[in-house]
């Protein structure tokens, strides 16, 4: 029989009603933006990333518009794990919408540590999302997730210190995505978000000078989806784990396509910057979709471009 | 304070493209949750609805509201206030807001408001809220008589205005610093709005009365919400966000010195 959770998925061990979740990076700590009623349609929210000790981010130019993109160079800017236990997770727990914590990979003492203490709050927390991709600091971040090796060097640490479910975000920088993706799962991964941003660059022509201070910059935005879903499908066809489609998801439609591809969840960046009720107005495309067609729920559009 | 209270995405419709000089225009959104819900100093993301390039909404301050609609005042400066000055009444955009902290209740009975060219816009509404109940004094500074048109138009909201000019072309000859008294008096406050070198001279010449001076101030962002932490500026307790924990900041909490 068919019911108002027709868009559930079970993703790495976390149950989301709905397979629109947040990407990190994006949604802000305060209270209101946690609420399950304020937000209808979202099935889960990566918190943005945090990280051992607080960290003020870079200095300059942190964004740059491009046609149907946005560049970006953050740097990780947070209050540290300290706070977040304190302070952010009381807040966040409390709104009802399922979270992944995203876990900056620093290196292996520094986010060794802060797996440790989410460990000790194991019961608060449904997930923890290991970002091993982050293009915007010089200190580990996308340096551990290019390689296989170093990237299964990671995971293996973060399975060690981190018992409940682990969502592994990778890189497009990496050198050879599939072998990346099947060493992550080998070291025990539950699912795998495919993936971050995309190096990119900007030249401010007026001062001749790259616009960024580190130069380079993460890419995200509608200009990159089909980039994304191409990664989506390789990754798709190298595990078994399930992997959540990143990168430019713009539309219900861009969610379908992530969807057939072969992935069981999507993250929305981005477009969330664009339309705060993007998981609403997405879910309800979705739900059409599926009644449209008499499917029966996400199994039925899982991975069916594959078939 | 809920940051996000009532805070989201409105429908909002041009109605009226007002063109000032060849790069200044003003356009009147319908959005009654705008125009009734917004206090002085708050701003709201525009994006054309349904449009993926621009993508982003871009920030303008509430510049006045009536009945159901609020205006915007812009320079043309890139594509976006580009496509915006050829905009067709009727046309469709999201409407996020309203955001930012605003300029709050003046503490004292005199206000001093100084606004360098378009930096006049939150000041219109502070303007239009408090010039009843308490004395407004307000200085535009502009670069030369290319902009009479504008200055024009900001006189017929505020008919005190005291305008200068950098090359002594229109009004007074001198920056909108030009005309401010020596000192600020305990009953005093200077709430301005404009380029960052203007509000950093305003700190600079009263280094003792930064507690007595609100600067709205500008950056580039991508949310407006406090997500994505793109606009942050440098502040005495570090790194703030310029949509949330601003776009109005005490004088004194700026790191001037590390301000570009």
């Amino acid at each position: 029989m068919r019911s108002d959770n027709l868009l559930r998925v079970s993703c790495g061990g976390v149950e989301l009603d709905s397979p629109i979740v947040v990407a990190s990076g994006v949604w802000p700590f305060e209270k209101d933006f946690w609420q399950r009623d304020s937000f209808p349609g979202l099935g889960g929210i990566c918190t943005k990333a945090v990280t051992l000790n607080r960290r003020e981010g870079n200095p300059g130019t942190r964004i740059w518009e491009t046609p149907a993109g946005l560049l970006n160079s953050i740097g990780l800017q947070n209050r540290g794990v300290e706070h977040f236990l304190e302070r952010d997770l009381p807040v966040i727990s409390e709104g009802g919408i399922p979270f992944i914590v995203n876990v900056a990979m620093e290196n292996h003492d520094e986010t060794s540590e802060v797996l440790r203490r989410l460990e000790d709050m194991r019961n608060m927390i449904p997930a923890v999302e290991l970002n091993i991709s982050c293009p915007n600091v010089s200190d580990g971040g996308m340096a551990w997730g290019r390689f296989a090796e170093t990237s299964a060097q990671a995971v293996s640490m973060a399975r060690k210190k981190w018992k409940g479910p682990l969502w592994v975000k990778l890189t497009p920088q990496a050198e050879d995505i599939a072998q990346v993706a099947r060493a992550v799962e080998e070291e025990g991964a539950d699912a795998l978000v495919v993936g971050n941003t995309w190096l990119g660059m900007a030249i401010d022509i007026d001062t001749a000078r790259p616009v960024f201070e580190r130069a380079f910059a993460g890419l995200s935005g509608p200009g990159i989806f089909p980039l994304a879903l191409r990664m989506v499908w390789e990754v798709c066809s190298a595990v078994t784990i399930p992997v959540i489609g990143c990168g430019g998801v713009t539309s219900y439609r861009d969610c379908l396509a992530m969807l057939m591809a072969g992935a069981t969840a999507v993250e929305v960046g981005t477009v969330m910057f664009l339309d705060l009720q993007s998981g609403k107005s997405f879910s309800s495309g979705l739900e059409e979709y599926l009644l449209a067609r008499g499917l029966d729920g996400m199994k039925d559009i899982i991975g069916k471009a594959r078939q | 304070m809920c940051i996000s209270e009532g805070i989201r995405d409105f429908d909002g419709i041009a109605e009226k493209l007002q063109k000032i000089t060849s790069r200044v225009f003003t356009i009147d959104f319908h959005c009654p949750e705008i125009a009734h819900g917004s206090s002085p100093g708050q701003f709201v993301m525009i994006r054309f609805k349904d449009r993926l390039d621009p993508l982003l909404g871009r920030p303008f301050a509430v510049a006045s509201a009536k009945g159901d609609s609020f205006s915007v005042w812009f320079q043309v400066v890139g594509k976006m206030t580009a496509l915006l000055s050829e905009v067709s009444p009727g046309e469709k955009f999201t409407v996020r807001g309203p955001l930012g902290n605003g300029f709050g209740e003046p503490s004292g009975d005199k206000l001093f408001l100084v606004a360098g060219t378009l930096g006049v816009a939150p000041l219109l509404k502070v303007y239009e809220e408090f010039s009843g109940r308490l004395d407004c004094e307000v200085h535009l500074g502009v670069p030369d008589k290319t902009w009479k048109p504008f200055t024009e138009q900001v006189r017929q909201l505020i008919p005190g205005l005291r305008i200068f000019s950098d090359d002594g072309s229109l009004g007074v000859h001198g920056t909108c610093l030009h005309g401010l008294p020596g000192e600020i008096g305990q009953r005093e406050e200077i709430w301005a709005c404009g380029p960052v070198g203007m509000l950093k001279a305003l700190a600079e010449r009263y280094p003792q009365n930064r507690s007595g001076i609100r600067v709205s101030l500008e950056a580039r962002m991508a949310c407006g919400i406090g997500g994505c932490q793109g606009c942050v500026i440098e502040t005495v307790e570090g790194k703030r966000r310029v949509c949330v924990d601003g776009p109005v900041f005490s004088s004194e909490e700026v790191a001037w010195d590390e301000i570009r």
